[in-house]
C-alpha cells in the first residue's frame, strides 16, 4: 500500500467520520433545542456553552 | 372574494419526517450514482470515485446545514427565496425563486427523459416490437411526456399522495443500493484480492489529485437534495424539528450509500486477461471507466451475474420517477412562494380547495417540464440547472450568515450549525470552485443561465418591482426628509419618545459641535406582529413629536435630516438605517434595565452595540444637566480611547474635569501605565492636560472597584463614560463582562461608548 492510497484512504474516513459526527451532534442540538423550547440564536448558544 | 379566501388558505401539513428524508433523497439518488460513478472512476480513478463522493457529501453537508438552520427559522414553502428574500429583500430574492424554479422543472424534465430513455431500450431490447433508431427516438420523447404528465398529475393530487409515491420508490431504489454496497464487501471478504483494483488509486493521466476538483465539480449536483425539503416546510410535521433532521438525515445516508456503491462498483469486476479495451488488456477500474455512465450498471452485471443488468435498469426507472416527483414539487413550491408574494401574478398561490395543492403554479411548472422533456436537448439545459443550483447554493450560505447576524434574536430557530460561520464561509469557496469546474464541463450552460437570469431581472424590473407584497421582515421608510448637501461627519440620533428625545438632545449637540457634523434623526416605529404593516400609520404619532421636539434644537445649528420607519424589530430597523445612510456615530438612549432574558442591557441596545458598523454612544439617565466631574474606567484598547475622547467633549468646558481610573488586578504581569495612555491620545481630547488625571487602583474584582469608585463621596463624579467589552462573542454568552456590570448597577449618568474598528466595521457594512 503505497503513500497516494494510504493519504487518500485516511481523507475517505476522516470525511465519513466527520459527516456522521456532525450530523449526531445536531441531531441532539435540534432535541435539546426543541426540549428545553429555546428561541433565539443567544438563547441556545448560552444554553449550549452552559452545557446544563 | 372567493380569490381572496383562497389566497389565505393554508397548504396541508401532512408530511412526516420519513417522508420529507426520502424527498430529500429522492431528488439526490436520482442520477447521481448511476451516471456519475462510472464518469468518475475513469477520470479520477478507483480511489478517486471514493474520495469524490466523500468529499462532495462533506461539502454538500454544510451547504444543507445552512439550509436546516434557515429552513428551521422561517418554515415556509419557497425556500432559497424566502431565505434570500429576508436576508436581501425583493430584488435578489426573486432571482433566486426565478432560478430555483427553472433549474427544478429543467432537473425534472431531464429525469423524465432518463426514465424514457432506459425505459425504451430496455423494451427495444427485448425484441418484441422491432424498432428503429428514429421511431426509439420518438417512443422516448412520447414516454417522457407521459412520465412528465403522470407524476405532474400525482403532484396535483396533493402533498401527502407525494410524499408517499416518493417515499416508496426511494426506499425501493435505496435498499437496492445498499444491497449493491453489501455485495462489494461480501465479495471482498471472500477474495481479498479485489482490493488490488485500487492500485492506483489515482488516475494519474488526469492530474492525480487535481482531478478530484473535476469529479466534485460534475458530480455535486447529485448532492442537491435539501433544497426540495426546504420547500416543504408549509407541509411538514413539526417543521422546525422536522425539517432539519430530514436535510442532514438525506445528505449521510446518500453520502454513506454512494461510497458503498463505489466500493463495490471497483471490486465487482475481477482482474485479468478478460479485460480487455480495443485489445489491449486493462485494469479494472480502466474497464469500467471506459463505459462512462453505464459503468456502474456494467460493473454490476459483473458483480451480480444473474439478472444484475435488470435490477440496475429497474433501480434507474426509480431513481428517474422519484427525482422527478421531487424536482416537480420543488419547481411548483418556488413559483408558489413567487405568486404567494406578488412576485408573480396572483393566481401563481391560488390553491386548491379540495386537494390543498397550488395548481395554477403546477400548471406552469408542467408547461416548462413537458416542453422541454417533449422538445428540447435536455442535456445542457440541465448544465444551466446545475449552475443555477450552485449559484442558489452560495446565496444560500450567504444568507444563513446575513440572517444568523441580523436576526438571531427575533427568529425561532429549530437549529443553529455549529462552527458558524467557518462552514458557510467554506461552503461558499467551495461553490464557486465548483461552479468555475462546471463552466469547463459544459461552457453552454454560462450562455443558458445569465439569459434565464437576465429575464428574470426584466420581470423584476417592470413588473415585480413594483407590485411585491411586503413582508413582516420589510423595513419601510414613512417620511424621509433630507438637509442639503452629503459631506461631513454624520451623527445619528435614535429617539425613542419625546422624553427619551429632551435628554439626549443637550448631548447630541455637544458631540456635533465637537465633530462639525450633520444630523440625522431617526425614530422607528415598531409595529406588533399581530398588527398589519398597512396600520403602521397609527404608531407614529409618538415618533413624529419626539423628531420635532428634537429638531427644534438641533435644526438651526447643524444640517439635519429625518426618517420616520416603521419594523417589526427597532434594533433590526436602527442597524438598518447606520448601515444605509452610512452614519459614522450613533447616539441613542437606554432606560438602564434589561428586561428581556437572554440581553444584557436590553433586546435593543445589545443587538446594535454588536451590529452597527460606527462608532455609538448609548446614554443612561444623563438628562440635560452639566457634567463637571468625569469618570472613565479605561483597560486600553479603542473603546478607552473613544471613551475619553467623548468624556472630554461631554465634560463642561470652563469648569469639566476628567479621571482616567484603571483597575489592575492583583498579580498582574503587565502593569498598564494610565498616565501614558492618557498622553498617548491627548490630541482626540477636548480637554486640556491639566484637568486630566489618572488614577490606578488594585483590587481582585474590577467591576466592584468601578462602582465603589462611582460612589465615592469625595472625588463627587457627576458622569461615568465607560467603553464597551472587547471580550469575544462567546464568553459574554456566558459571563457578564465588567462594563456591563458597572453599566447595569451604576446608579449615576452614564455613556457607554463602543469605537468602530477598522475591518470589523468594513465587514459589518456588508452583513
Amino acid at each position: 500500500m503505497n503513500a497516494e492510497t494510504i493519504a487518500g484512504t485516511s481523507i475517505v474516513v476522516t470525511a465519513l467520520t466527520l459527516l456522521v459526527g456532525l450530523v449526531a451532534w445536531s441531531r441532539r442540538a435540534i432535541e435539546r433545542i426543541s426540549e428545553r423550547d429555546l428561541k433565539s440564536v443567544r438563547d441556545i448558544v448560552k444554553d449550549f456553552r452552559n452545557g446544563s | 372574494m372567493d380569490r381572496d379566501r383562497q389566497l389565505s388558505s393554508e397548504l396541508s401539513r401532512d408530511l412526516s419526517l420519513f417522508h420529507v428524508t426520502m424527498m430529500g433523497l429522492g431528488m439526490m439518488i436520482g442520477a447521481g450514482v448511476f451516471l456519475g460513478t462510472g464518469k468518475t472512476i475513469g477520470y479520477a480513478g478507483p480511489g478517486g470515485v471514493l474520495l469524490t463522493f466523500a468529499l462532495n457529501g462533506l461539502i454538500a453537508l454544510f451547504t444543507a446545514m445552512s439550509y436546516a438552520e434557515l429552513s428551521s427559522a422561517i418554515p415556509r414553502a419557497g425556500g432559497a427565496y424566502n431565505f434570500a428574500r429576508v436576508a436581501f429583500g425583493r430584488g435578489t430574492s426573486f432571482v433566486a425563486g426565478w432560478m430555483e424554479w427553472f433549474a427544478s422543472s429543467v432537473a425534472g424534465s431531464l429525469y423524465a427523459v432518463c426514465f424514457a430513455t432506459y425505459t425504451v431500450r430496455f423494451f427495444a431490447g427485448l425484441g418484441l416490437v422491432p424498432i428503429t433508431a428514429t421511431q426509439e427516438a420518438v417512443a422516448v420523447r412520447i414516454v417522457a411526456v407521459l412520465v412528465a404528465a403522470a407524476f405532474i398529475y400525482i403532484n396535483y393530487r396533493g402533498a401527502s399522495e407525494t410524499g408517499k409515491v416518493g417515499a416508496v420508490m426511494t426506499v425501493a431504489q435505496t435498499l437496492f443500493l445498499v444491497f449493491i454496497g453489501i455485495v462489494g464487501f461480501v465479495v471482498v471478504l471472500r477474495d481479498p484480492s479485489r482490493l488490488d483494483n485500487f492500485s492506483p488509486f489515482l488516475n494519474h493521466s488526469h492530474g492525480g489529485w487535481r482531478s478530484l476538483l473535476v469529479t466534485m465539480g460534475f458530480t455535486a449536483v447529485a448532492f442537491e437534495g435539501y433544497e426540495v425539503i426546504a420547500q416543504a416546510g408549509d407541509e411538514t410535521v413539526n417543521p422546525r424539528k422536522n425539517i432539519p433532521k430530514a436535510m442532514l438525515y438525506s445528505v449521510l445516508i446518500v453520502t454513506l450509500t454512494y461510497v458503498a456503491c463505489a466500493f463495490a462498483a471497483v471490486v465487482a469486476v475481477k482482474a485479468g486477461p478478460g479485460l480487455t479495451i480495443g485489445g489491449r488488456e486493462v485494469a479494472p477500474w480502466e474497464w469500467i471507466g471506459h463505459f462512462g455512465g453505464k459503468g456502474f450498471g456494467a460493473a454490476v452485471e459483473r458483480l451480480l451475474p444473474r439478472g444484475g443488468g435488470l435490477l440496475v435498469m429497474l433501480a434507474v426507472i426509480f431513481a428517474s420517477t422519484s427525482a422527478l416527483n421531487a424536482t416537480i414539487y420543488s419547481a411548483t413550491r418556488a413559483s408558489y412562494a413567487l405568486g404567494r408574494d406578488r412576485m408573480l401574478p396572483a393566481f401563481f398561490s391560488i390553491i386548491s380547495e379540495r386537494r390543498k395543492t397550488p395548481w395554477v403554479a403546477l400548471c406552469f411548472t408542467a408547461a416548462i417540464v413537458l416542453g422541454v422533456a417533449g422538445l428540447l436537448n435536455a442535456d445542457q439545459v440541465a448544465s444551466s440547472a446545475s449552475i443555477m443550483f450552485l449559484l442558489l447554493f452560495f446565496l444560500v450560505n450567504l444568507c444563513v450568515i446575513k440572517i444568523r447576524y441580523n436576526m438571531g434574536d427575533e427568529l425561532h430557530y429549530g437549529f443553529v450549525m455549529p462552527l458558524f460561520p467557518l462552514l458557510p464561509v467554506l461552503a461558499i469557496l467551495l461553490q464557486g470552485l465548483l461552479a468555475v469546474f462546471l463552466h469547463e464541463m459544459g461552457p453552454i450552460a454560462w450562455v443558458i443561465a445569465p439569459c434565464w437570469i437576465g429575464g428574470g431581472i426584466v420581470i423584476y424590473r417592470f413588473y415585480s418591482r413594483h407590485r411585491a407584497a411586503p413582508t413582516a421582515d420589510e423595513i419601510t421608510v414613512i417620511e424621509e426628509e433630507r438637509a442639503p448637501g452629503d459631506e461631513g461627519y454624520r451623527v445619528m440620533v435614535a429617539v425613542a419618545n419625546p422624553d427619551n428625545a429632551l435628554s439626549l438632545v443637550k448631548h447630541t449637540y455637544a458631540v456635533c459641535r465637537a465633530k462639525q457634523a450633520r444630523v440625522e434623526l431617526l425614530h422607528m416605529v415598531r409595529v406588533p406582529d399581530q398588527v398589519p404593516l398597512s396600520d403602521a400609520h397609527k404608531y407614529t404619532a409618538e415618533g413624529k413629536e419626539a423628531v420635532t421636539e428634537t429638531m427644534l434644537y438641533l435644526a438651526p445649528m447643524f444640517p439635519l435630516s429625518t426618517t420616520l420607519r416603521y419594523c417589526r424589530n427597532v434594533a433590526r430597523g436602527i442597524v438598518s438605517a447606520v448601515r444605509e445612510k452610512r452614519v459614522q456615530l450613533l447616539i441613542m438612549g437606554w432606560h438602564g434595565r434589561s428586561l428581556s432574558s437572554g440581553f444584557t442591557l436590553g433586546s435593543t441596545v445589545d443587538p446594535v452595540i454588536e451590529r452597527v458598523p460606527c462608532n455609538v454612544l448609548i446614554l443612561k439617565n444623563c438628562g440635560d444637566q452639566t457634567f463637571k466631574r468625569v469618570l472613565v474606567p479605561v483597560a486600553g484598547g479603542p473603546n478607552s480611547v473613544f471613551a475619553l475622547e467623548i468624556a472630554s467633549i461631554l465634560a463642561d468646558r470652563e469648569e469639566g474635569t476628567l479621571t482616567a481610573f484603571h483597575v489592575a488586578s492583583q498579580g498582574g504581569r503587565r502593569p498598564f501605565d494610565v498616565d501614558a495612555f492618557v498622553g498617548e491620545h491627548l490630541d482626540r481630547m477636548e480637554l486640556p492636560r491639566t484637568r486630566i488625571t489618572a488614577r490606578t487602583q488594585v483590587a481582585r474584582n474590577a467591576a466592584q472597584a468601578i462602582l465603589a469608585e462611582i460612589e465615592n463621596p469625595a472625588a463627587d463624579y457627576d458622569l461615568v463614560v465607560l467603553g464597551c467589552t472587547r471580550d469575544p462573542k462567546l464568553y459574554q454568552f456566558t459571563r457578564e463582562s465588567v462594563p456591563e456590570r458597572v453599566a447595569k448597577f451604576c446608579a449615576k449618568p452614564l455613556v457607554m461608548v463602543k469605537a468602530s474598528a477598522g475591518i470589523q466595521s468594513f465587514i459589518k457594512r456588508w452583513i
